[in-house]
């Protein structure tokens, strides 16, 4: 794959433009579109208008003269034209998409003559043909249309032979089918450039038939990230076996979905053709044609039109230039060598050397001026002065957790200061974990100078795990108009979410942490702490959750148990940022069963919160349906009897609102699990960290993979650390080829964590046994 | 006033024309106003033919192009657009429609002028493409060239008024498509056309504007030849007995039709009649509702000729040189085209045999 610069506006300089080699206007007051032109064999170009009059040309060089016009027609709006062998005779015949109906014609003594024609049931978009499927050997065209509302319908000649429905379809795009795997590419609203085998879809129909479940999924797809707006396929062997055309971007792709070229356009593309090998024509809306090989801009020129559709074709002689314009100018072009002369009007004629030299100086000074310049040295600077435990505040502030003497308060002093002339605009947001709350957020000052201390308060929920303390701020402001932004993080103190209670010597879980060096004794590490016992030390959290550290009698090893495992990662990252992680060792097995019981509790969360939403979706599904029925009963002039319509209708809807607050409540469990779930991640990578001695980068790699940040929209938390696994697996930690080689999964919703675990494991091992998560 | 120059001009040219009329001469059968572009042309042709009208005369527009700086009128006209200095008509240009490949009116901001409009034309006559421009000098005004835009637009869609078409979708169920104000003289069925050798039975209509014929088994198989193309109409002997021989113009590719019919006299004398009216007065197309305006006292009167008296320079002297100012590039035929391989795409033969990827090189 090759990624190039955006640059090269060469073909804007193009002193070359196309040469007429035959031109006609067809009609007048007729629109034209990508798919509304086609060559015949015979060397008949077939062109029909959105208006519905259809046109056979045979071009040749010269002007036209009345004899180059074969038929004229006039039909249904025409959204596409293609020759192709679609009857049972040798003779070439042209197939017509109609919205509602295609034609299947020949030309007959000047006449267009229909051999048949299918009737439609929804609405067309385009259509496709070719020789589907392995048995069909007479060398017949087969035909696939498009709907606009997404399902594709297989055609051979007089017999229609099945449909199936894309799924997740929005929006209808480009199609086409690609002989040498057998299948169709499309392009739809997902962005998305998807491969669908012609097997399989005639599989799912058969099943569909028999009653079984029909679903099918892409052979491949490739995010594009663009509309595409052309898909053209190399007759011959290449590089690349499909040309995508995107709205800035032109896509090379190989025929098993590997990206191979992508190049960034700079100018607004109109339409492509591909040809040869590697070779692709493109139009601009600037006016100008293309020629790429390979990504290569061989030529440019500037043309008489802007092209809706374009071809290479063979008249008298090869490689012909066949454009049609939105209005209908169909021209046949060649690529002239002599140069044209640039057309140059004086806009202004009174243009002397004063105004002329105080334009420079205006545009010399608008440059200096300009803020693409470094950042300047002085910035703002947030200080944040967090206290080492937090205070008890007398005002009740209800649902947050507090004890006799009132709510747990920690009231940190931002510092703002800044050394220049003015901030303006300045806002500090402040970004807390799920379970604190920020009353005072967001911070709001118009103007700043100097210095400004501001209060701000954290309070706890008390019923949500803890994750982590970090907070992190956030400031933005106005410097001369522009913008910058400065950033600070913190951490908030344990006692936030917990208080200290006597130490509990029993717990279910436990981890021992090995010193590297003999510690200090517990009071002196937990200076700050008023210690209720000389080598123990016991937190309680406000949902109940208890952790404890003891610390060995020789000072040579900590032990850290809790109630919960999760739980266990507050004490260890306090007892890491108090004594240093690097004193500590970890030499027991990594507690992959107790991580991944709560990659499971939250897995299973997601399932009843989602299955929920199913629910209550079809429940709405069938109040709107109720609804309706009721509304068609009143319209009547003489309604029907109601028939306990109504307490139907009542049912429904107290049905809907049970549901409604079931989701709440799920939504509230599945928060709970993805807390517990976030901390449970972070112990993990601790725990790799000290067990494996990973250096910061390497750390960095990991935590970036196994993210510990555990977000609740799509794609969820456990497919997306699948995909990042699998990566991890795929390159850096790869064996050999054949890894590196493997797909990666979907972000799809995945049945069971059963993989995701075993990819987990199966890093794990690997750094274990010397694996490194960064490239020499 | 351009009105009256273009009105004295057309009454020579009607006088100068008259005998060419009568004696059928092949400069009075062409229409040559849309189909060709010229420079500098002698006044009397700015005058309008036979059919012609004006449409629209406007002042004070520059063509910027050719004549910077220059004053001048243009006049629009249902088969071309007349534009000549204030200084001299003898400065002018003659745009026929059919040249036209592009328009674009644009709205600029000249410090010079204020808020004007900017006529653009892009054409192509006889395998050269020129470029004009031409800009109003009248501040805000907001008209000037509407009228232009939709001359040109039902011009387009009167093509068939004009020219010879064949194979067209002119006939639905067996039935002439007429046109707008289009009057049917006469329908001839068992009409044979004897083109191919073993001849096509059809049916012919004969109406104001044209001779219509088409294949009874296939409507699609048909000819419109509207009179204006028709350059010769005769009565000929032939191995399937008398044909009536029907020649085209020049401009329609020098087609020629031959039918034959039981009626032949009939229908013989019948084109021959119709077509000596439609060159006197000729059906162009584009019609052109008049608004009654009282014409100002001053409009009515007759200016006073000055000078009846026109050099005439020979024909070519000036146009080589007028025309460059336009000139944006040509296509003939003569011009080789080559294959390359290189870029897969038909070519133009580089100069002095360089190859094309030296000629790419050099900008």
């Amino acid at each position: 794959m090759s990624l190039l610069p955006l640059s090269n506006l060469k073909y804007k300089m193009s002193v070359f433009g196309v040469k007429e080699w035959w031109s006609v206007q067809c009609g007048t007051e007729e629109e034209y579109d990508v798919r509304s032109m086609c060559r015949m064999e015979s060397g008949n170009i077939i062109v029909g208008s959105l208006q519905g009059i259809i046109r056979g040309y045979k071009p040749h060089r010269g002007d036209f003269s009345p004899d180059d016009l074969l038929f004229e027609s006039r039909l249904d709006s025409i959204l596409q034209v293609e020759a192709g062998l679609f009857s049972h005779s040798q003779q070439e015949t042209i197939a017509i998409l109609h919205p509602r109906s295609l034609e299947v014609s020949v030309i007959a003594n000047s006449t267009l003559r229909q051999v048949y024609e299918h009737k439609l049931q929804r609405n067309a978009f385009n259509f496709t043909y070719g020789k589907f499927g392995s048995y069909n050997r007479e060398g017949r065209d087969f035909i696939c249309i498009q709907s606009s509302d997404g399902a594709l319908g297989f055609y051979e000649q007089e017999n229609y032979i099945f449909a199936v429905q894309l799924p997740g379809f929005l929006t209808p795009g480009p199609l086409l089918y690609c002989p040498s795997n057998d299948s169709f590419l499309l392009c739809n609203a997902n962005m998305q450039l998807e491969c669908y085998r012609y097997a399989r879809l005639r599989d799912a129909y058969t099943s569909y038939q028999q009653g079984q479940s029909a679903t099918f999924e892409a052979e491949w797809k490739i995010i594009l990230g663009e509309y595409a707006q052309e898909i053209r396929a190399t007759k011959r062997q290449g590089n690349v076996d499909v040309y995508v055309l995107g709205e800035h971007t032109l896509f090379g792709i190989k025929i098993n979905g590997s990206l191979k070229i992508q190049k960034k356009l700079d100018y607004v593309p109109s339409c492509m053709w591909a040809f040869e090998e590697d070779s692709v024509l493109i139009g601009s809306f600037s006016g100008h044609l293309l020629v790429y090989k390979n990504t290569k801009l061989l030529w440019a020129a500037k043309m008489t039109t802007i092209p809706v559709a374009i071809r290479v074709i063979e008249l008298e002689m090869p490689g012909l230039i066949l454009s049609l314009e939105e209005h209908g100018k169909l021209d046949v072009s060649y690529l002239g060598t002599s140069p044209m002369p640039y057309s140059v009007v004086p806009v202004n004629k009174t243009q002397d050397y004063a105004s002329m030299d105080r334009e420079y100086r205006n545009v010399i000074n608008s440059l200096s001026d300009s803020p693409n310049k470094l950042e300047p040295s002085i910035k703002l600077i947030i200080i944040p002065q967090v206290p080492k435990t937090p205070e008890r505040d007398m005002h009740t502030f209800e649902g947050f957790a507090s004890d006799d003497e009132g709510t747990i308060v920690t009231n940190v002093k931002i510092g703002l200061k800044y050394d220049g002339d003015v901030a303006k605009n300045v806002c500090v947001q402040i970004e807390v974990p799920f379970n604190i709350e920020c009353p005072d957020n967001p911070i709001h000052i118009e103007e700043l100078r100097g210095t400004v201390n501001i209060p701000i308060r954290f309070l706890t929920k008390p019923h949500i795990p803890c994750s982590h303390l970090n907070v992190n701020l956030n400031a933005t402001y106005f410097v001369n108009e522009s913008p910058r932004v400065s950033t600070v993080s913190f951490r908030l103190p344990l006692l936030q979410v917990s208080t200290l209670i006597k130490p509990i010597k029993t717990a279910d879980f436990k981890i021992t942490l090995k010193a590297r060096q003999t510690l200090n004794q517990l009071k002196e590490i937990f200076f700050d702490v008023a210690l209720l016992s000389p080598n123990a030390i016991t937190f309680q959290l406000f949902n109940g959750e208890h952790v404890t550290a003891i610390i060995g009698k020789t000072g040579e090893r900590f032990r850290i148990q809790s109630s919960h495992f999760h739980t266990l990662w507050l004490m260890v990252e306090e007892i890491c940022l108090r004594v240093g992680h690097e004193k500590l060792a970890f030499e027991e097995p990594l507690p992959f069963q107790d991580l991944f019981q709560n990659v499971d509790s939250h897995f299973e969360a997601r399932k009843q919160l989602k299955d929920e939403e199913d629910n209550l979706g079809k429940l709405c599904e069938q109040y709107a349906a109720i609804q309706k029925r009721l509304l068609v009963r009143f319209k009547d002039k003489n309604p029907a009897p109601l028939n306990n319509l109504d307490y139907l209708l009542h049912v429904t809807h107290s049905q809907v609102m049970a549901r409604a607050e079931n989701v709440e409540t799920l939504q509230e469990q599945l928060l709970i699990a993805s807390q517990k779930l976030s901390a449970s991640i972070n112990l993990a990578l601790l725990l790799l960290r000290m067990r494996f001695n990973l250096d910061n980068q390497s750390f960095e790699v990991l935590s970036r993979h196994l993210n510990p940040f555990v977000m609740n929209g799509e794609p969820g938390w456990q497919e997306a650390t699948n995909v990042a696994m699998t990566w991890l697996l795929k390159s850096v930690l790869a064996k050999n080829e054949k890894e590196a080689n493997a797909q990666l999964g979907n972000l799809s919703f995945p049945t069971s964590t059963e993989k995701l675990k075993k990819h987990i494991t199966i890093v794990c091992d690997r750094l274990a046994k010397g694996g490194r998560l960064i490239r020499e | 006033m351009a009105q009256s120059l273009i009105q004295d001009a057309t009454k020579k040219l009607n006088k100068e024309m008259e005998s060419k009329y009568k004696k059928l001469h092949e400069d009075a059968l062409t229409v040559w106003q849309n189909k060709e572009i010229k420079f500098d042309v002698q006044v009397m042709h700015l005058g309008l033919r036979k059919g012609e009208v004006m449409v629209d005369a406007i002042n004070g527009v520059e063509d910027t192009k050719g004549n910077n700086g220059e004053r001048g009128y243009l006049i629009i006209t249902n088969l071309r657009l007349i534009w000549f200095a204030e200084r001299t008509p003898k400065t002018n240009l003659s745009v026929g429609y059919d040249c036209i490949t592009n328009i674009e009116i644009k709205q600029t901001k000249s410090k010079l002028r204020g808020n004007v409009q900017a006529l653009y034309l892009r054409t192509r006559f006889r395998d050269t493409r020129y470029e004009f421009i031409y800009t109003s000098l009248i501040e805000n005004s907001p008209r000037l060239f509407t009228s232009f835009q939709s001359t040109l637009r039902s011009y387009d869609s009167t093509k068939l008024f004009r020219d010879f078409k064949i194979r067209g979708a002119i006939i639905q169920d067996k039935e002439l498509i007429l046109l707008p104000s289009e009057q049917v003289y006469h329908k001839y069925s068992g009409v044979w056309n004897i083109t191919t050798e073993q001849g096509n039975l059809g049916t012919m209509y004969i109406s104001n504007i044209r001779v219509v014929w088409f294949a009874n088994l296939a409507e699609s198989f048909n000819v419109s030849l509207p009179h204006i193309q028709i350059k010769g109409i005769k009565k000929k002997d032939s191995q399937v007995g008398q044909a009536l021989i029907l020649e085209a113009t020049k401009i329609s590719g020098n087609h020629i039709l031959g039918f034959r019919t039981e009626r032949i006299d009939e229908i013989f004398s019948e084109i021959n009649r119709i077509w000596r009216v439609a060159i006197e007065a000729p059906i162009l197309g584009i019609e052109i509702a008049h608004q009654e305006v009282q014409a100002p006292a001053e409009q009515v009167r007759q200016p006073r000729v000055l000078d009846d008296i026109e050099i005439v320079e020979p024909e070519y002297a000036g146009q080589q040189h007028a025309s460059a100012a336009y000139f944006v590039s040509s296509a003939s035929a003569s011009q080789e085209v080559i294959f390359s391989p290189e870029l897969g795409l038909a070519i133009e033969k580089p100069p002095n045999g360089i190859s094309f990827e030296q000629l790419w090189r050099i900008i």
